[in-house]
């Protein structure tokens, strides 16, 4: 079964009369349960794929099915409840919440979704000690270290358990010890709760968490050989 | 959300301290603003308003108590047969110069009650009582007065109209709009002191018997006298206030000043809450990539508005009830009403939540995608 089926994808971004074409053709098919990394030169267009599978960015052209959603079909209102519920993110640089602890920033997508504020706190609290911060369930994200930070945020994207996770280079910001740490943990919690996950780096260190690799070259998504 | 945002907004203090600042200054200001121009505008009926006469007779046209024109005094005796009336007595109000003796001279406006009842004498006494008035030349003056009257004690003559006046009591407070001083005295002495005609009064101050509609009864005396008009003393006392009111363009600059005020409090708080925003556009733009719904984001931003404005009511409304008891004084009377002070905070929390707007504008703009790069 497939959790991503991407078709003949172009994108191009316009600025003014200078028009840069990134994506051309790019087909991009995922096995439920899989972890595909995703690798390629810098601008060659790899967050812009990962931000149309997250529906933070429609292609031009192509078709995308998500979880076995016609993505083009889906109101505003749809996909962002699509992110909500089913996508979970982790980015290069954590995007946390200043302001807030790390429980409070487990917190945010299961207040999103509804919960009662007990329930949050039980679930976000769990999921904390999950990814070894039980101790740190009141610190703010600026007490933290960067593998500490990650962590919050895996724990976060992980909160409504979504069947699908996109990282943009989740272990570009860390040292070459947390980055194996948090891939460890990544896939451990990936297997528990049969997530798939694609996944965007630059780090050669990680590549053997893979199932596969793929490599974005001009505009395309090909299997990448060196590594495979 | 309202956690949430309640939460972030504490998390920086300074920035929520300053725009703290400005719903307080704005809060203040218009209490204090309008606690001042309501117990200034207030004086102008202040007779009417402690006279304890539940109708007021006088001239078809009169418009102001301090300004009346004399009416015959005999009609009074038609007011009296009027039922629902329990009695109705002439009354005075007129000027007068009073002679110093220093030399000076002081305008004065001379209140001549009725010898019997004493309605309408002066009230809040500090020395003497109401009655004295009966004595021999009797007037009440206010002790706050005292510098213009040449500090006169309990006891002391002046001359008033070339007639002799005795001070035998004094009340604290009693201040009208103008500046020329009250003199309390009787009917009788009044009409001397102001040159007026034994047979002519300025107003007829009517109380009316238990349980009667005194619209009902200014009704029958407007039918029997159609020379006068008679206002109930809610109405005399708003005629009298709209008449300095309209006629002084003190409500435009008392307002302006106020809103200008308000105008410089929203701009701080409308700056601070933007500059919040600013600063953290890019967790904006992680809530909407993360899955916040549109009407979630404005919850948030309303919520730090209002959280602002219900704070800063708080402790701006804290403020003036110390700033109304150590500087309200009966020359500058600082009076604040619930409606004041409700109406105030409610004006301050709906400019605080269209002062969020422009942050909101600007999140509106943010696209989730921005996360990625
Ligand atoms: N919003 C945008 N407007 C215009 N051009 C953009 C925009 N976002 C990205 N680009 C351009 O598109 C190309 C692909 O960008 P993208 O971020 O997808 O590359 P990437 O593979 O993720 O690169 P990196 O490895 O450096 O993160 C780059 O040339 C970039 O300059
Ligand atoms: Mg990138």
């Amino acid at each position: 079964m497939l959790a991503i089926a991407a078709s003949d994808l172009h994108k191009s971004y316009r600025r003014g009369a200078t028009v840069t074409p990134v994506l051309r053709g790019a087909d991009f098919h995922v096995q439920v349960g899989e972890a595909v990394f995703l690798i390629g030169p810098s601008g060659s267009g790899k967050s812009t794929l990962l931000s149309i599978l997250g529906c933070l960015l429609t292609p031009d052209s192509g078709t995308l099915e998500i979880l076995g959603r016609a993505v083009e079909t889906l109101s505003a209102r749809e996909a962002t409840e699509l992110r909500l519920r089913s996508i979970g993110f982790v980015f290069q640089r954590f995007q946390l919440i200043e302001g807030l602890s790390a429980l409070d920033n487990v917190c945010i997508p299961l207040k999103l979704a509804g919960w009662p504020a007990g329930k949050a706190r039980r679930r976000a609290a769990e999921l904390l000690e999950r990814v070894g911060l039980a101790d740190h369930l009141r610190a703010r994200p600026g007490r933290m270290s960067a593998g500490q930070c990650q962590r919050v945020a895996i724990a976060r994207a992980l909160a409504l358990e979504p069947q699908l996770i996109l990282a943009d280079e989740p272990t570009a910001s860390l040292d070459a010890h947390s980055g194996q740490e948090i891939m460890t943990l990544f896939r451990a919690l990936m297997r528990d709760h049969q997530v798939t996950a694609v996944v965007v780096t630059h780090d050669p260190r990680i590549f053997s968490f893979a199932d596969r690799i793929c490599e974005v070259v001009e505009g395309r998504v090909r299997a990448a050989e060196a590594v495979a | 959300m309202v956690e949430f945002a309640v939460k972030t907004l504490l998390a920086d203090r300074g920035k929520m301290f300053t725009a703290l600042v400005g719903v307080v200054f704005s809060v203040v200001l218009v209490n204090i603003q309008g606690g001042l121009f309501f117990g200034l505008i207030q004086k102008a009926s202040m007779l009417v308003d402690h006279g304890r006469a539940d109708i007021w007779v006088g001239h078809k046209k009169i418009h102001n108590v301090d300004f009346p024109r004399d009416i015959p005094r005999r009609w009074v005796h038609r007011i009296r047969t009027i039922p629902g009336v329990a009695h109705a007595e002439p009354y005075v109000v007129g000027v007068t110069q009073m002679t110093l003796p220093s030399g000076g001279f002081e305008p004065v406006f001379v209140v001549g009650v009725d010898e019997r009842t004493l309605m309408g004498n002066a009230w809040n006494l500090s020395q003497g009582r109401p009655e004295d008035v009966r004595r021999t030349d009797g007037i009440i003056v206010d002790e706050l007065e005292d510098d213009k009257l040449d500090r006169p004690r309990v006891g002391d003559l002046r001359e008033l109209n070339g007639v002799r006046a005795r001070v035998v009591a004094k009340s604290h407070g009693v201040m009208g709009f103008l500046v020329n001083p009250y003199v309390f005295t009787t009917y009788a002495r009044a009409v001397a002191y102001t040159g007026k005609s034994p047979d002519r009064c300025s107003y007829f101050l009517v109380r009316l018997e238990e349980g009667v509609d005194p619209h009902a009864v200014c009704q029958a005396i407007r039918s029997r006298i159609p020379e006068v008009e008679a206002y109930t003393r809610d109405e005399y006392s708003r005629i009298s206030v709209n008449y300095w009111m309209t006629r002084t363009g003190l409500g435009i600059s008392f307002g302006a000043a106020t809103l200008l005020g308000l105008a410089v409090g929203m701009i701080v708080v409308a700056q601070t809450l933007y500059a919040l925003v600013l600063d953290r556009l890019a967790e904006f733009a992680t809530l909407k990539a993360i899955g916040a719904k549109e009407r979630q984001i404005v919850t948030i931003v309303i919520s730090h508005a209002l959280v602002m404005a219900l704070a800063g009511s708080m402790i701006g409304l804290g403020l003036v009830v110390l700033a109304q008891r150590w500087f309200s004084s009966p020359r500058a009377p600082i009076a604040i009403s619930a409606e004041l002070a409700l109406g105030s905070s409610l004006l301050v929390t709906a400019i605080c939540i269209v002062s969020a707007l422009l942050p909101y504008s600007r999140i509106r703009k943010v696209d989730p995608v921005s996360v990625m790069h």
